[in-house]
């Protein structure tokens, strides 16, 4: 057998073992149905995945400011901060500008 | 006999409308017959290099023709050159050029690369030419565990490999002792029974006096001098 | 076809020439497409995680807000909220944390009111009196207790007050219960010492879901103290999270990507002298530009195709088979109390095929173009020796 052939033996081997692993075990996640009613009878809203600040513990429920209790400019006293942003979603501007006329904007 | 390569008015220039300017062939016209030994010589810068490379179709020339087989090959296409290469002629070179650490079966098989034989066949034919040199007991091995002789005979057989017309050897003694020279002219010798065209630069006397020359090219300075035939 | 075929076949005796060199390259790819297709495979299958289970969560949970930060809600507002049209049910809730300083955990403490008892996804049962509770295995296997042990808190008031365990969760929704604590809601709110008055939260289901976010903003309307947050938003939130383009992926990819393109730089920047001898005399014995640049894109494909199958492969491995072991510790930071998860394989095709592009071409590129130029140029240098 030649090296090409070898080669092309081995490429398409691998090539499919990846295929299928990445297709044939997307079942869908284990226990779907249990872990929604488990959602909906405890009413969680966030995953359990860090548990070092109440803004990583639960990023949806997290009042607005807390990664930045102390100064806003503040640098960020947990690791996990540097992935889970600290902005949640829907936060829209509340400040407005009134101009001289009196006419808000 | 039928001319197989005719040379019209071929020049060369380097480095054009530069300040560095070089002609380094100036309108050179010679006739080589099929079946032919020649011999280019004069002193280095004279241009056999040039004109070695301008006949193997390797580069185009800036003025004149050269007509292979009747083939005006100075204005082709690289991709047709190419072909030509691969399929008119076989060369060899000064300092053999083959790839240092492939075996000696794949350098020889090297040229066969971009013909339409199968993998098979085209090492057939790469032992079939090393037997004929007595290396085929070598092939397994990488060039740069063989000797200088050796190395020159594996380079002869990758030129022949494709069975050429025309065999283009530059300074083929160079790097050869007297004997060595000797058993290189025999083979060549042999080459030319079977009715190959060689061309050869060399400004080896052990060379362009051998018998085995039959007619000798003399330049200086780019052009033809006299004392062309001996 | 055949010409393609014995090109490779050159290709792969022209790479075995350089054995180390190729080998490390490959090594050196390898590692990098793992590192990025670990990240990709990890945010992508904890994002199918949290938008899959989190379907659930409450349609609307709505918060005070005080001075800016979270405060307990009146129960009161939960009478303003039900007289809106469309609501179909109010819940105060009561949660919070608790901080255990010998082993310097956070743990969530839940209260709730089902009489569900039994869970699916929970060993035992949920608390059903005030000396009960259920607890996540995280918290199980930080203090060692099984049902029917005692876990026994602190409150704030410095007394110790003793909660039998009447269920353990398990380890499938480890991702959602770890660190819980789950009791009953009375319990947990004498626990906290917080008037009736008073709630964590305030729970909203809603009879239409198209009209969330009206009723979101006419509550905000009605009460300007509080935040609503919908059940879109948290789940947006986990999406924009473990996006790849942002939080984790940006964090571990840039270097990658930083790291590979030093090295297709190193190899675009030009071509070592002895390759361009090589390519001269293929081309001098005969090799057209085009099977010379076959050579390269082979060489090119060879090694970034290897790698990247190889890569994706380990990534998968590192990640659903080992549990992300190397990325667990970006995820984790300072907690104590971490889910040992096992993801289920997701894949978002979109991402590899992304990452393929992103690697696989610039990396030909890198290969095949530094040697065009010598290529194209006539052989006759090699003639010079």
């Amino acid at each position: 057998m030649t090296r090409g052939a070898i080669y092309l033996l081995f490429l398409s081997v691998s090539s499919l073992l990846t295929v299928w692993l990445l297709i044939a075990n997307q079942a869908g996640t284990v226990g779907l149905a249990e872990k929604r009613q488990l959602v909906h009878i405890l009413g969680i809203t966030d995953l359990s995945l860090s548990s070092e600040a109440r803004y990583t513990r639960h990023p949806s429920q997290a009042d607005l400011f807390s990664p930045f209790q102390d100064f806003p400019a503040a640098f960020e006293h947990f690791p996990t901060g540097s992935i889970i942003s600290p902005k949640p979603a829907g936060f829209s501007s509340r400040v407005k500008i009134q101009h001289q006329s009196g006419k808000q904007n | 006999m039928s001319s197989i390569l005719i040379v019209e008015q071929l020049s060369r220039i380097y480095h054009r409308h530069q300040p560095d300017e070089i002609a380094a062939l100036r309108e050179i016209s010679l006739q080589i017959s099929a079946g032919e030994v020649v011999a280019l010589t004069g002193p280095s810068g004279s241009g056999k290099t040039t004109l070695l490379s301008l006949l193997g179709c390797m580069s185009r020339p800036t003025s004149g023709n050269i007509q292979l087989r009747n083939r005006n090959v100075s204005k082709l296409p690289e991709r047709f050159l190419a072909q030509i290469r691969r399929e008119t002629f076989g060369f060899v070179f000064q300092q053999y050029h083959l790839l240092r650490d492939l075996s000696v079966l794949e350098n020889v098989m090297l040229p066969l690369y971009p013909s339409n034989q199968p993998l098979g066949e085209m090492k057939k034919t790469a032992i079939k030419i090393l037997e004929q040199f007595e290396l085929a007991g070598m092939m397994k091995k990488k060039i740069k565990q063989l000797s200088g002789g050796e190395q020159q005979r594996i380079a002869i057989s990758r030129a022949l490999v494709t069975n050429p017309e025309i065999i283009i050897a530059d300074e083929p003694t160079a790097h050869l002792d007297s004997e060595l020279s000797q058993d290189l002219l025999q083979i060549l010798a042999k080459l030319n029974q079977s009715g190959k065209t060689i061309i050869i630069a060399t400004h080896d006397p052990g060379v362009y006096q051998s018998s085995l020359i039959q007619r000798r090219f003399n330049l200086r300075h780019g052009q033809l001098v006299e004392g062309q035939s001996s | 076809m055949l010409r393609q075929l014995k090109i490779l076949e050159f290709t792969l005796s022209s790479l075995l020439r350089r054995k180390h060199k190729n080998l490390s390259l490959i090594a050196v790819y390898t590692f990098t497409i793992a590192t990025l297709g670990s990240v990709l495979f990890l945010t992508h299958a904890l994002k199918l995680e949290a938008t899959g289970s989190l379907t659930t969560a409450p349609d609307l949970v709505i918060q005070r807000v005080a001075a800016g930060r979270h405060d307990l809600i009146p129960t009161k507002y939960a009478e303003v909220i039900k007289k809106l049209p469309g609501v179909e049910s109010v819940t105060p809730r009561i949660w919070g944390y608790y901080y255990d300083s010998l082993i310097k955990a956070n743990l969530t403490l839940v209260g709730t009111n089902s009489h569900q008892g039994k869970l699916d996804l929970l060993e035992g049962r949920l608390p059903n009196n005030p000396k009960e509770c259920a607890i996540g295995i995280g918290v199980s296997k930080a203090f060692g207790p099984a049902i029917g042990d005692n876990l026994v808190l602190e409150d704030s008031k410095k007394s110790r007050i003793v909660f039998s365990i009447t269920g353990i969760f398990r380890a499938e929704s480890n991702l959602l219960t770890n660190d819980l604590v789950v009791l009953q809601e009375m319990a947990l709110r004498d626990f906290f010492t917080m008037s009736p008055q008073l709630a964590t939260d305030l729970v909203v289901q809603v009879h239409n879901q198209r009209e969330v976010k009206t009723l979101a903003k006419k509550i905000k309307y009605h009460l300007p103290d509080t935040r609503p947050i919908t059940r879109e938003e948290i789940l947006h939130t986990y999406d924009t999270l473990f996006n790849w383009r942002s939080g984790m992926m940006l964090a571990v990819a840039v270097a990658a990507l930083i790291a590979f393109c030093i090295l297709a730089w190193d190899k675009a920047t030009g071509i070592s002298a002895e390759e361009k001898q090589e390519i001269g005399i293929l081309k001098a014995i005969g090799w057209e530009t085009s099977d010379v640049l076959a050579v390269k894109f082979w060489e090119g494909l060879v090694i970034s195709l290897t790698s990247f199958i190889l890569g994706i492969l380990a990534a998968w491995i590192h990640i659903f088979v080992f549990g992300a072991p190397a990325l667990v510790p970006l995820l984790k930071g300072w907690s104590v109390l971490f889910p040992e998860f096992q993801l289920t394989p997701a894949v978002d095709f979109y991402q590899i095929f992304t990452l393929a592009f992103l690697t696989i071409v610039p990396y030909l590129a890198c290969t095949v173009i530094p040697s065009w130029k010598t290529a194209v140029t006539d052989p006759e240098h090699v003639m010079r020796g």
